[in-house]
């Protein structure tokens, strides 16, 4: 179900890993919806989520291929 | 006289053109480029979720801006890195004027396009771009009028390429119909594509990009002679930021709540510093009067959009029982999904709807106290053994009163509630027919419950979706269903019924 325009050939799924676990997210989903798949989040409440070069992102921020996000144990 | 006078011009000429040559002309010079990204309309100082104290604004963001202008003699350039003019409903109100409006004040020297740009579709856009006083970049775009793809700026005898890139998949981050006729093209071979170009225009070079901190770090692997790439779309607080083969990452975290600064040292056409930092802002100390002023009178304009009527309901909407049993308000939602999305099925979480409307006029300030969620649609297809699945998840989560219950549309269903939990289900019917088990059925949800929310732990297995319209909250339809009905009187119809054997 690809909904690519243009030149791009565009793949819906995106491989996302949270705190090391691999889910199968789909493309245009957040952090914030990782966190839900990952069991993390059960509402919208807030956590502290870091990338693997460990800065900061934003719950809203786009998620993307390969992406390897971590939260602080105080979190969960 | 004639011979003199032409050697004087001529000699003129060869010093102007000296002194405004471009290259390595220049000797020692700092540069600063400020940056922001990911601002999604948050002009007010806000609490974001967890946090006690507030952040941002854009008065004292534009206050801080100004400050760190004054610090580098005016050789700065001030940049934005796409998501700008979207999200917080005091921008979408109307449809990011106010954005554009707040950036010309703050004199935004460039921005690239975001995703979230696409949101209020092409022609909007559009307008936007001729309102802003500053250049919109993306040179893999093609079909906005008035995006360009690079621009040069001239700052302390340097000129500064900037190169925009947006992400190529921004037509599954947006409603279809936002990117009709437009097309995108990958970003590592725009860069190269644009790169020799730039190369003999502008003494450095900026790719300010839109696709992912992630995305610029591996861009910055593939291509050479970028001095910095400047990137939004991951909200990445990028407070110590890497140098990848020379090439400088960085990102301003979002919603205005930080500002990035790079300063380059510049000595003899040589690059002998690059450095990144961060700073935060705080609704504290000084502000623009003018910013201030234009985040005030878009709060006006959003308090009466807010007031604003849309419809008349016949009935009390039901929104107290949304966690256990069939309501008219759920009902009347799922059905604006359903219409929205053009599916056989549509449902959403009970837990979505956190109040009721009595009867009368309806305001759109009364749908955002209903939905008060930024959720937007995703069509997936389930089979009926699936879909099966979901209502027996519905049902339990209905018997522990958890936001898990599903308000429905195009189908009905009986249970049993005294049969076991999985296996209380007695008849479905879709659109009138009887549950195939094997077949596919189209369904519209909401993002919270694709992604595995109230426990639907079994949707992320699901291969077979879509985004239906990042850019339409689901709040957004059903208030464009109410102005397309004006009056309504929906009505618990049987769609969920218990039946006690």
């Amino acid at each position: 179900m690809s909904a690519g325009r243009g030149e791009n050939k565009t793949r819906d799924a995106l491989n996302v890993f949270v705190n090391g676990r691999h889910f199968h997210m789909l493309r245009g989903m957040t952090v914030q919806h990782a966190l839900l798949a990952a069991g993390i989040l059960k509402d919208r409440e807030s956590c502290t989520v870091k990338d693997e070069q460990g800065n900061i992102t934003g719950l809203d921020g786009a998620l993307t291929e390969g992406i390897k996000l971590f939260t602080a144990k105080n979190n969960t | 006289m004639f011979r003199m006078r032409k050697f004087f011009c001529l000699s003129l000429f060869i010093i102007l053109a000296l002194l405004f040559q471009a290259g390595p002309a220049f000797a020692q010079t700092r540069l600063r480029i400020l940056h922001v990204n990911d601002f999604h309309g948050y002009a007010q100082p806000h609490a974001p979720a967890g946090m006690k104290d507030k952040i941002g604004g854009a008065a004292y963001l534009a206050a801080h801006i100004d400050a760190l202008k004054k610090d580098n003699d005016g050789n700065v350039l001030l940049l934005a890195a796409g998501d700008m003019i979207q999200g917080h409903p005091w921008a979408n109100f109307n449809e990011g004027r106010a954005v554009i409006e707040l950036m010309n004040a703050m004199k935004f020297d460039a921005m690239v396009l975001g995703n979230h740009e696409f949101d209020f579709g092409g022609k909007v856009l559009e307008q936007r771009i001729r309102e802003a006083n500053f250049p919109v970049l993306a040179a893999n775009v093609e079909g906005i009028a008035g995006v360009k793809p690079y621009v040069i700026r001239k700052t302390g005898g340097v000129r500064v390429g900037l190169l925009g890139i947006i992400s190529e998949h921004t037509p599954v981050h947006t409603h279809p119909q936002n990117v009709a006729g437009v097309r995108f093209f990958p970003s590592d071979s725009t860069v190269r594509k644009y790169l020799p170009e730039l190369r003999k225009k502008a003494d450095i070079i900026i790719l300010l990009t839109h696709i992912g901190y992630r995305e610029d770090r591996l861009l910055s692997e593939k291509i050479k002679g970028v001095t910095a790439i400047i990137g939004g779309h991951s909200h990445t607080k990028v407070t110590d930021p890497q140098v990848i083969d020379g090439t400088i990452i960085l990102q301003a975290w979002e919603h205005g709540k930080s500002v990035g600064i790079l300063d380059i040292e510049i000595d003899n056409g040589k690059i002998t510093s690059l450095r990144g930092t961060l700073e935060d802002i705080k609704p504290t100390g000084p502000y623009r009067d003018d910013v201030a002023a234009i985040v005030s009178v878009y709060e006006g304009s959003l308090d009466k959009a807010m007031q604003q009527v849309i419809g008349n309901t016949k009935v009390d909407l039901e929104g107290s029982h949304v966690r256990s049993r069939e309501t008219n308000l759920g009902n009347f939602i799922t059905d604006a999904m359903r219409k929205d999305a053009n599916t056989e099925v549509a449902f959403i979480n009970g837990g979505a709807i956190r109040t009721g409307i009595s009867a009368g006029p309806i305001t759109v300030r009364d749908i955002y106290t209903v939905l008060p969620f930024t959720g937007y649609t995703v069509v997936m297809e389930l089979r009926g053994d699936e879909l099966r699945r979901a209502l027996e998840h519905a049902l339990a989560a209905g018997e522990e009163g958890s936001g898990g219950f599903l308000q429905v549309s195009g189908m009905k269903f009986t249970y049993d509630p005294a049969a076991a939990a999985g296996s209380r289900i007695k008849a479905i019917a879709v659109n009138g027919s009887p549950l195939e088990k094997a077949r596919k059925y189209s369904i519209a949800t909401s993002d919270f419950l694709v992604a595995g929310g109230d426990g639907y732990s079994f949707f992320k297995a699901i291969r077979q979706k879509r985004v239906q319209g990042q850019g339409k909250e689901i709040r957004t339809l059903v208030i464009e269903y109410i102005k397309t009905q004006g009056d309504i009187c929906p009505r618990a119809e049987g769609r969920i019924k218990p039946e006690t054997p």
